[in-house]
């Protein structure tokens, strides 16, 4: 069976490619070394509008005002500019209040273009541009650690990594970690209290890296500009040893967090780049992968949610659930020791967990 | 067997939804059109892959599950079918993954042509992302800014019936004339005019120059009549074309189809439309008689209804929003259905993770009873859009579904994988309360959607198949409704089965119960109801014959009246909803 895959590992090669889905600017170019948060290409959109009123104003019928237009549309104008005259002994103008683009007609009045709204991708890790596609956007390149999760606030951070260890025995709490301050990425176990989201997410600009988040805390992380990556899902559930185990060997690393949903349609999910420039590193990605004997998946049974272990054994045909339901199982050892057998459909496989 | 005649032989169906994709062959088995076989696997989206891969591995194992040999040696199509009556005569799809298209709904007022354009935006994989109505489009500035910052894909322009509200118009068309002058080339939105007659015209003279312009009829000609059927075709077409682009290796599997392709919702209401109109002009002249589809989908709850030829569908997304007030209303209610203690907090986390990984399946007791909870709010939620949107559906959570619908064909992993066709009835019946007399039929493989592609190559494909074992009858449900003490007889029966069996059951004010009639198994009810409820015979009181064929449960009375009323301390409902359980499991059928 082919299944999801949640990468936790060494890349030698992590592609992303950003891209804008309107036309507009490139502001990067290849080669260049990109932060996280640098924008890689942008578009304007016209936001704002203003309607000046002609035929009430000319006091003519709403189809004759084009005959007293004295500009283009299309063209730029400035605040006080005339836009449309009637000359003679009554002569009468009206002039634009403010600056803008006129764009045409609208029922009798002049319709401006005075405010854009920008519309940027960014480039959501640390990395060189190797391709940039003009007009649209540019593939970013990367080395290093690449940790996928399951759920993503949809911000953009980066900052250096600080592993709250007690944090991975009893939920993280304001004041457990003693350094503050900006440019902190912090891995914890779990969190279930919005006092230390608050607390933390405010404090660090970098992001918060989570085993498991309580459902409740969704909201307040959604507001929240700091990134917010939760890693095995919700629930004030123990946190799995295999993310402190994978996270601690990079403590104080320089890390990105792109925690944007998880994309069904591109495979893409919220994930961590923590940037290594050692060797051993693997090759290779995909979204979807054939489950075997020997892959490291993360588990997502009732009792053991989000829980890394490792195939042992895939039985032939379909095994009998407690549920009721039949299905193609696979017995996974998970880290902790325990032995289970799950449905091969409630599996994502995340290569080389432990490795790093 | 005999070999290939004018008649198609052999049919490959694929069905490609977001989380799974299914395969199924069809072909000629003593004389009728017969499902053969199927198959399914996980769709395959994502970066590097093609959406025919999921599918390709499904064709596989069917190819392995069934003698009749359709993939050549390289494992490609045989195709058309041989001499020897090898291979495949046509290939047909449905498809409902991919993603929503952004659209805005411009008409006159919310209960008038926004609600028609509503409810055909809600029939497709497409969501509302603005609308504005007449007194928004007054101040044109605020109206035209709005529509700037929602960006969308499409805007329907409606409103005015036949030759109505003219000037209005006119200032709407305007109004979109502006936008796309506005908008740069790559973003303009496709502009359907599907509104008042007499201004295409000038819908026509002043869009067409500025963006790409459709006209279709008006989808509310006269007030409270829809005619949604050309404009969905249309944006059918449109959102199909889009997935070329956001679906690598959909023009691949789309060109095999040879035009034989389309939206999953949408097929499953051609079918249910089709079967309102045969039988609306069959002799029985059974013209209140409603027909039903529900699927409960990896990504979306489709229902689609119809009643005396006309019909209606919507396509909701599966999850509410995380961060969305909806998502605490969902766990509330999964706590209310579920036949197994959970707190709040625990339903509220199942779904949170449920959301993250969308190919689970539940594996123990505790997580099928909150998967089958969470199916009955959706079911529910689908009924309250679909009546919403449709005023000759009538659906109230307190009063349950009214009305004649008979069958009710349902689908969706959740259901055809759950393990007990018990668990599987009591889910509909919960989540839908039909009235009157309904009969529950369950799709297992799928296949609705893709009959009504079938029907346009042999219409012979959907009769046969829908009076064949691939949609399971599990069984007639009679329900009363009416004001009675708990435990008081609701109703008496008599049945007499073709073979000669007879006996009698009277079933209690607040209980479901089964009549054992042998699957396939024909059978007169004569049917007594209390004088204050309603069975569905004309008024309280009133009973009569009623002729039936066993299901997979016989026939099921649910007297539990309207609406299912549900203990509020958690251990009697749960005893409740486990002892409703148990009267409907007792050796099926």
């Amino acid at each position: 069976m082919l299944l999801p895959v949640a990468r936790a590992g060494t890349i030698k090669e992590i592609q992303r490619v950003r891209r804008l889905k309107y036309p507009g600017e490139v502001l990067v170019y290849e080669g260049q070394q990109v932060l996280p948060e640098d924008v890689i290409a942008q578009a304007s959109m016209p936001a704002e509008i203003l309607m000046v009123e002609i035929a009430d104003s000319l006091g003519v019928d709403v189809l004759a005002v084009k005959e007293f237009l004295v500009r283009e549309p299309g063209e730029q104008l400035h605040e006080g500019d005339v836009i449309a005259k009637i000359t003679g002994p009554l002569s009468r103008l009206v002039r634009v209040p403010a600056d803008g683009r006129f764009i045409g007609l609208h029922q009798g009045k002049a319709a401006f273009e005075v405010g854009y709204r920008t519309i940027q991708v960014r480039a959501g890790m640390m990395g060189v541009v190797q391709a940039v596609f003009p007009d649209y956007g540019a593939m970013i390149s990367a080395a290093g650690f690449l940790l996928q999760g399951l759920w993503g606030n949809g911000a953009i951070g980066f900052g250096e990594l600080r592993i709250v260890e007690e944090a991975w025995t009893q939920p993280l709490k304001p004041g457990m970690l003693a350094e503050r301050g900006e440019g902190l990425m912090i891995g914890a176990g779990s969190c279930v209290d919005p006092d230390a989201l608050n607390w933390y997410g405010k404090r660090s600009s970098g992001g918060l890296i989570l085993g498991s988040m309580a459902p409740e805390l969704i909201a307040i992380a959604t507001a929240m500009p700091t990134p917010i990556l939760v890693v095995q899902g919700f629930g004030s559930r123990q946190p799995d040893e295999s993310l402190l185990d994978g996270l601690t060997p990079h403590a104080d690393k320089s890390v990105s967090l792109n925690a944007g949903e998880f994309d069904p349609l591109s495979g893409m999910r919220p994930e961590v780049i923590i940037h290594l420039s050692d060797e051993g590193f693997e090759s290779g990605f995909s979204v979807q992968q054939k489950l075997k004997v020997g892959l490291i998946v993360r588990v997502f049974a009732e009792q053991s949610w989000g829980k890394v272990g490792e195939v042992l054994d895939l039985p032939e045909g379909d095994t009998y659930f407690e549920s009721g339901v039949t299905q193609p199982a696979a017995v996974v050892m998970l880290n902790d020791g325990q032995k289970i057998t799950v449905p091969q459909q409630n599996l994502i496989i995340i290569d080389d967990a432990n490795s790093g | 067997m005999t070999g290939p005649t004018r008649h198609p032989y052999a049919l490959l169906g694929l069905d490609v939804g977001g989380v799974n994709s299914r395969v199924s062959l069809v072909g000629i088995s003593d004389g009728k059109y017969r499902l053969l076989a199927s198959a399914q696997s996980l769709t395959s989206l994502g970066q590097d892959l093609h959406i025919g891969s999921g599918v390709d591995r499904a064709v596989q194992a069917l190819q392995r599950k069934t003698y009749h040999l359709f993939l050549n040696e390289d494992g490609g199509l045989l195709m058309p079918v041989d001499r020897i009556g090898r291979g495949l005569d046509r290939v047909g799809m449905t498809l409902s993954a991919g993603r929503r298209i952004r659209t805005a709904l411009l008409g006159l007022s919310g209960q008038g042509s926004l609600k028609a354009a509503r409810a055909l935006v809600d029939s497709l994989p497409m969501c509302a992302v603005t609308h504005l109505d007449a007194a928004m489009q007054m101040d044109e500035q605020r109206a035209i800014e709005r529509l700037l910052a929602a960006l969308p894909e499409i805007v329907i322009v409606t409103g005015g019936e036949d030759y109505g509200a003219v000037e209005t118009m006119r200032r709407t068309i305007e109004t979109v004339r502006t936008i796309c002058g506005l908008l740069p080339h790559a973003v303009k939105p496709l502009i359907l005019y599907a509104g008042n007659a007499a201004m295409e015209a000038t819908a026509r003279q002043r869009l067409e120059r500025v963006a790409r312009l459709r006209i279709v009829p008006n989808l509310q000609p006269a007030f409270g009549k829809y005619d949604l059927t050309l404009a969905q075709s249309y944006l059918e077409r449109e959102i199909l074309r889009s997935c070329k682009t956001d679906l690598p290796g959909s023009e691949v599997l789309f060109a095999l189809t040879e035009n034989l392709f389309g939206l999953t919702g949408l097929g499953a209401e051609r079918m249910i439309r089709w079967l309102s109109q045969v039988r609306a002009d069959d002799s029985e002249k059974v013209t209140s008689r409603g027909f039903l589809a529900v699927d409960l989908g990896g990504v979306y709850t489709t229902l689609a209804a119809s009643q005396n030829g006309i019909s209606g569908a919507v396509m909701l997304e599966k999850f509410p929003g995380l961060a969305h007030v909806d998502r605490r209303v969902a766990a509330q209610a999964i706590c209310d259905w579920s036949d197994t203690p959970v707190t709040f907090d625990e339903a509220d986390q199942f779904l949170c993770n449920y959301v993250t990984v969308p190919q689970w399946i539940p594996d123990t007791q505790k997580t099928l009873s909150l998967s089958l909870s969470f199916s009955r709010y959706r079911l529910q939620q689908g009924l309250i859009c679909l009546a919403r949107n449709h005023d000759w559906l009538e659906y109230h959570p307190q009063r349950g579904l009214q009305g004649y619908f008979e069958p009710v064909i349902a689908s969706g992993a959740v259901l055809t994988g759950a393990p007990d066709p018990a668990l599987v009835m009591l889910t509909l019946l919960d989540g839908l309360q039909p009235r009157q007399i309904t009969t529950m039929v369950l799709d297992r493989h799928h296949l609705l959607p893709l009959l009504a592609k079938f029907g346009e190559v042999e219409p012979l494909v959907p009769i046969h198949l829908l009076s064949s074992p691939a949609f399971e009858n599990l069984g007639t449900v009679i329900s009363t409704a009416g004001e009675l003490p708990r435990g008081k007889t609701a109703l008496s029966v008599v049945v007499k089965t073709a073979s000669g069996v007879s006996f009698s059951q009277e079933v209690q004010h607040g209980w479901l119960a089964r009549l054992k009639i042998p699957q396939g198994e024909p059978a007169v009810l004569e049917l007594t109801p209390h004088r204050r409820v309603d069975i569905g015979f004309g008024g309280r009181g009133r009973g009569g014959r009623l002729k039936v064929v066993g299901g997979r449960l016989g026939v099921v009375i649910d007297a539990r009246g309207r609406p299912v009323q549900l203990p509020k301390q958690p251990e009697l409902r749960i005893d409740l909803l486990n002892h409703w359980q148990r009267m409907l499991r007792a050796d099926h059928g």
